[in-house]
């Protein structure tokens, strides 16, 4: 076992400590009043997709096919059968409601309890998906992004689901 | 050992109030941590704005998803984990892992080192090497929590804390840079 000197030699143990700012509190819980959005989900985000679920499902409706729901194990499969005259900003709309959908069904599983190796992987794939939200942000019409967002909540939402957070690739197929 | 302020338990039912929602409950868990959350975040960031952003989307998380917690007693190092990963996260925005320590500049009068003197040669240390040492020397993290949670490895923790307290120690010693007022309290209790 270590000696106290050498965990701790300058003797920060010991060290004053501050107390949180009175606001905190307040700052803290008018944030979750007003039940924002995790940080994962930007409030852009959320209505980029929402607009482009409109735009997509309209046209979807009058013509016939229905969209399928993304597996979670082929997060890049189209939701609307492909056409030759599908667009670039098809494309980029079809990966934004796939975000979203995929996004609702995570929401629907992260409420269940996880080891704590677990929540590290969690975290960590929470901050990836920001990393790429950030990225989004700033070019949001950039297809490959969305893409990439959407491989990553796929991930996330089979590991979920079969509860495997040690895996490195996971291949269940919803 | 002063043991850590994370180590204080929650009990089954508090942790049941807190999946549903119970602001009270929620309050009273935010008390009984913050101020550990703050000084560990305060600490390694060197910053209050940023400490706070930290403190607040970690009681945010830990409070939006309670039900990934199975064991109540571990709630305390469960959110110590959180604040970890918000401080990393943070160096990782902005680009800081490879920041330059500014350990070579000119300090002032030597003297009996202080608290204030310790505080202001922690706050020159670059900001990866000071939340390791932080976390290892006065949160008593290991090796092996402080890998996991910044997303590191061992080799990586045992480095960094080999260099921040090298750094840390030749600050002290190459001169101490005074106390602004005077009223700091000895660092090693003379």
């Amino acid at each position: 076992m270590e000696r106290e000197f050498e965990r701790d030699p300058f003797g920060l143990r010991a060290a004053p400590r501050s107390r949180a700012p009175e606001d905190l509190w307040q700052s803290l819980s008018d944030e979750l009043d007003c039940g924002r959005a995790p940080a994962r989900t930007a409030p852009w985000i959320a209505a980029a997709a929402a607009v482009a679920a409109l735009a997509l499902a309209v046209p979807l409706i009058v013509d016939g096919p229905s969209p399928t729901e993304p597996s979670m194990s082929n997060p890049l499969a189209s939701t609307a059968t492909a056409t030759p005259a599908a667009t670039g900003i098809e494309a980029l709309r079809d990966a934004q409601v796939r975000s979203a959908l995929l996004e609702r069904r995570i929401d629907a599983l992260d409420d269940r309890s996880v080891s704590a190796g677990a929540l590290e992987r969690i975290v960590m794939l929470e901050s990836e998906l920001r990393w790429i939200d950030e990225l989004i942000s700033s070019d949001p019409d950039r297809l490959e992004l969305w893409q990439q967002r959407n491989e990553l909540l796929g991930e996330m939402g089979q590991r979920y689901a079969m509860n495997d957070w040690q895996t490195e690739n996971p291949t269940l197929v919803l | 050992m002063n043991e850590s302020p994370f180590a204080t338990p929650l009990d089954e039912l508090s942790l049941q109030r807190l999946r549903k929602r119970c602001r009270a409950t929620q309050e009273r868990v935010y008390r009984t941590y913050v101020d550990a959350c703050w000084n560990l975040a305060l600490r390694s960031t060197g910053c209050e704005a940023r400490a706070w952003d930290v403190v607040q989307d970690a009681f945010v998380r830990a409070f939006r998803k309670p039900a990934q917690l199975r064991d109540p007693s571990r709630f305390g190092f469960w959110l110590r984990r959180i604040v970890v990963h918000g401080i990393a996260d943070q160096y990782r925005d902005r680009f800081e892992a490879s920041r330059v320590d500014s350990d070579e500049e000119p300090v002032e009068a030597a003297g009996e080192p202080t608290w204030l003197d310790l505080e202001r040669c922690l706050g020159r240390l670059g900001s990866v090497d000071r939340l390791v040492l932080w976390l290892h020397d006065a949160e008593g993290m290991t090796h092996e929590e402080i890998a996991e949670s910044t997303g590191h490895t061992v080799p990586w923790s045992k480095t960094r804390l080999s260099r921040a307290r090298a750094r840390l120690r030749k600050m002290l010693n190459a001169g101490l840079p005074a106390s602004r007022d005077g009223t700091g309290e000895a660092l090693h209790g003379t």
